[in-house]
């Protein structure tokens, strides 16, 4: 009989103890952990700075300093059998492509193989993923449909949004009707997957330079859902000119009007935005002013300084208090921008086609081989 | 003792709930043939479909046994005389079963004047009903070759043994499910060694006697071929994993929660790397979980 010393794969608590292990390495290395991202690891020595990343084994890295970076290497070297992967290229299935130009995020092997999945190598591309107009509910007429295959599209598209804040809003849309779709929802389904096919190459490039603040876009659409009249919140973080964090989410509760449902999606906005600066701060980037919510309802913005609409607005309770709090303490100030130059719209509408490309481009999204 | 029953004799075995309508039988006959091993229940012999049953809610007939003679009767177009008998053995007074009729037979049948001739104590009503048994689609229904088939001189049980052995020459690339099927391989031989080397060289385990109350976790291998970026054999891998499944909460493990990256924050971090034009390298350690050093006792 053998007692266990250390951990084998398998067991329960392995990960648990992978991660005791390695956290107490960079403590001892005198790491700075993030209190709110503890996967994330921070050294600085003389205004050089290295950043470390935790993803169970595999671990990215990165700072300004080139010397930083071969000394952890070699540090790792002593403490654990390593395989250096060099220049990080592929990334739990995200392909990484670092040129002069900047750093590209894409999927485009991920994309390929799901198409191949679901016999959709050979459709015909269209160029947006989501018909103006389309109405969906649960109680659509029409013939039902493999729920198993549904929900197997579904999950696949959702982890293709990682790089692709553009099918955010019809991934989130077809993801309600997962429980009895009918022939309606995988017609929508297989127009993202035609879309997806005719932007294979288009994906996110970061680039040098440009603002180090984040952009918040809020927006809201009021009762979109035919079912439960409850509306969708959007919001859309950017860096530069590049999205860094994006949603799309059926909000929990009824609103009674648009002010409302714009409300709950500033909150709920501001609350990432909060999350996002604990972590730049922790990166070493000093926050000047509070950041910026754009919103294109100007009741909304009001309601956040004065008391005002006082007829539609004095049930909207805990939300109310919060958002007006960060407001008051100068965490986050929100800004009207007018609809056209609103990015978060594409994360709660389909979008006309003119429209969807203009605010695809706001967003970073470009097609790889114009650049490159 | 007070379980014995004779050996042949008759029993009526519930048929539970599920597996029947209103209108159904609640039982049907078997012959006994001992005692089950696996389970607390008797084992019976179902003659008119050729099944071995295991069951407890059984009602015997001790002074009675099967009566052969007459299923044979029943297959030479004797089916009136066959079912009277039948009845008289197993169900007075209840409608002839359908095991006690088999559709062959039924196909077999001459014409129902013929029959009532024969037998003229059958009421014409039972009669009908007997004559169209499988219309109510019960479970016992007989699946007949197709027609065509007749033609051919066939053997399934044959067909089923070349599909499987045709099943196992397109497996045979594949990975091994278990440690018999893989260490008479060379190769996976290998990779077995491997692996338990880097156990030995990590001090994973030390050599104990079980106390006495525990129960230690089960192992076993896992095998997999990895493959290269274009599809091709990279290395053949053996992995020694703890069956997790059998370790109880609080005794063998208490926290499990470890947190991983969220994407989010991998994206800021390429956003800021490409603002700063910094280079980001990435490295990937091997057996990261045998590291891992555990609080509570687990044995193996």
């Amino acid at each position: 009989m053998y007692r266990l010393k250390k951990a084998l794969y398998g067991l329960k608590q392995a990960p648990r103890a992978w991660y005791s292990k390695i956290e107490a390495y960079f403590a001892k290395k005198h790491f700075d952990r993030c209190s709110s991202e503890h996967t994330l690891f921070v050294k600085r020595i003389h205004g050089n700075i290295l950043i470390v990343s935790l993803y169970v084994d595999d671990i990215i890295f990165t700072g300004n300093s080139r010397q930083m970076c071969e000394d952890f290497k070699r540090s790792m070297q002593l403490e654990f059998d390593i395989t250096d992967l060099g220049r990080m290229r592929y990334f739990l299935g995200i392909e990484v492509i670092q040129s002069d130009v900047g750093i590209f995020i894409c999927q485009r092997r991920y994309t390929r193989e799901m198409l191949a999945r679901f016999n959709m190598t050979e459709c015909n591309p269209v160029r947006n993923p989501i018909v103006p107009g389309t109405a969906l509910s649960k109680d659509d007429e029409g013939t039902s449909v493999d729920a198993t295959k549904f929900k197997q599209v579904v999950g696949s598209l959702i982890y293709l949004t990682v790089t692709r804040p553009d099918l955010m809003f019809g991934v989130s849309l077809i993801s309600r009707y997962m429980a009895t779709p009918k022939a309606s929802h995988w017609a929508t389904t297989k127009r993202i997957l035609r879309y997806v096919k005719g932007t294979i190459e288009h994906d996110i490039l970061y680039q040098k330079g440009g603002k180090t603040e984040i952009t918040a876009y809020s927006d809201s659409n009021y009762a979109r859902d035919l079912d439960d009249r409850r509306s969708t919140s959007g919001a859309v973080f950017i860096i530069g000119s590049w999205a860094i964090s994006w949603a799309s989410k059926k909000q929990s509760v009824v609103s009674l009007s648009t002010i409302e449902a714009e409300y709950i999606a500033t909150a709920a906005c501001a609350c990432q935005c909060i999350w996002l600066y604990r972590i730049l701060e922790h990166l070493g980037i000093e926050k000047k002013e509070a950041t910026t919510i754009l919103c294109d309802n100007n009741s909304t913005i009001q309601l956040s300084k004065n008391l005002v609409f006082h007829g539609r607005s004095k049930h909207i309770a805990v939300r109310f208090h919060f958002l007006r709090d960060l407001v008051n303490d100068h965490v986050v100030q929100l800004k009207y921008c007018s609809t056209q130059e609103q990015v978060a719209d594409i994360m709660t509408k389909a979008v006309k086609l003119e429209q969807f490309e203009k605010l695809r481009q706001m967003l970073g999204v470009v097609d790889v081989t114009t650049v490159s | 003792m007070g379980y014995f029953r004779i050996f042949g004799c008759i029993g009526h075995v519930h048929i539970p709930d599920q597996k029947r309508s209103k209108l159904d039988d609640k039982s049907q006959p078997c012959i006994l043939l001992g005692v089950s091993e696996e389970s607390k229940a008797y084992k019976l012999y179902n003659p008119t479909d050729n099944k071995v049953i295991i069951s407890r809610d059984v009602v015997f007939e001790e002074d009675k046994s099967w009566n052969w003679h007459d299923n044979i009767k029943e297959c030479m177009d004797d089916t009136r005389e066959g079912e009277q008998e039948c009845m008289d053995d197993t169900r007075e007074g209840e409608p002839p079963t359908l095991e006690d009729t088999p559709v062959d037979s039924a196909l077999h049948e001459p014409p129902v004047s013929h029959d009532t001739s024969s037998d003229p104590l059958i009421n014409p009503d039972s009669d009908l009903e007997s004559h169209h048994p499988p219309a109510e689609g019960r479970a016992t229904r007989h699946r007949q070759p197709p027609a065509w088939m007749t033609d051919y001189e066939t053997n399934l049980s044959i067909a089923e043994e070349e599909e499987s052995l045709l099943a196992m020459m397109m497996c045979e690339s594949e990975d091994p499910p278990s440690f018999e099927e893989a260490h008479t391989n060379p190769k996976w031989r290998d990779a077995m060694h491997a692996e338990i080397n880097a156990i030995e060289r990590n001090h994973t385990w030390e050599l104990v006697d079980l106390p006495k109350g525990i129960t230690p976790i089960g192992v076993k291998w896992i095998f997999k071929t990895k493959l290269n970026e274009s599809g091709q054999i990279e290395k053949y891998k053996a992995r020694l994993v703890a069956k997790g499944y059998a370790q109880r909460f609080g005794i063998d493990y208490t926290e499990v929660f470890a947190p991983v990256a969220r994407l989010d924050t991998v994206r800021v971090l390429l956003a800021l790397a490409a603002q700063g034009t910094w280079e980001v390298f990435q490295l990937d350690v091997k057996s990261a979980f045998l590291h891992g050093e555990l609080q509570e006792e687990v044995f193996v």
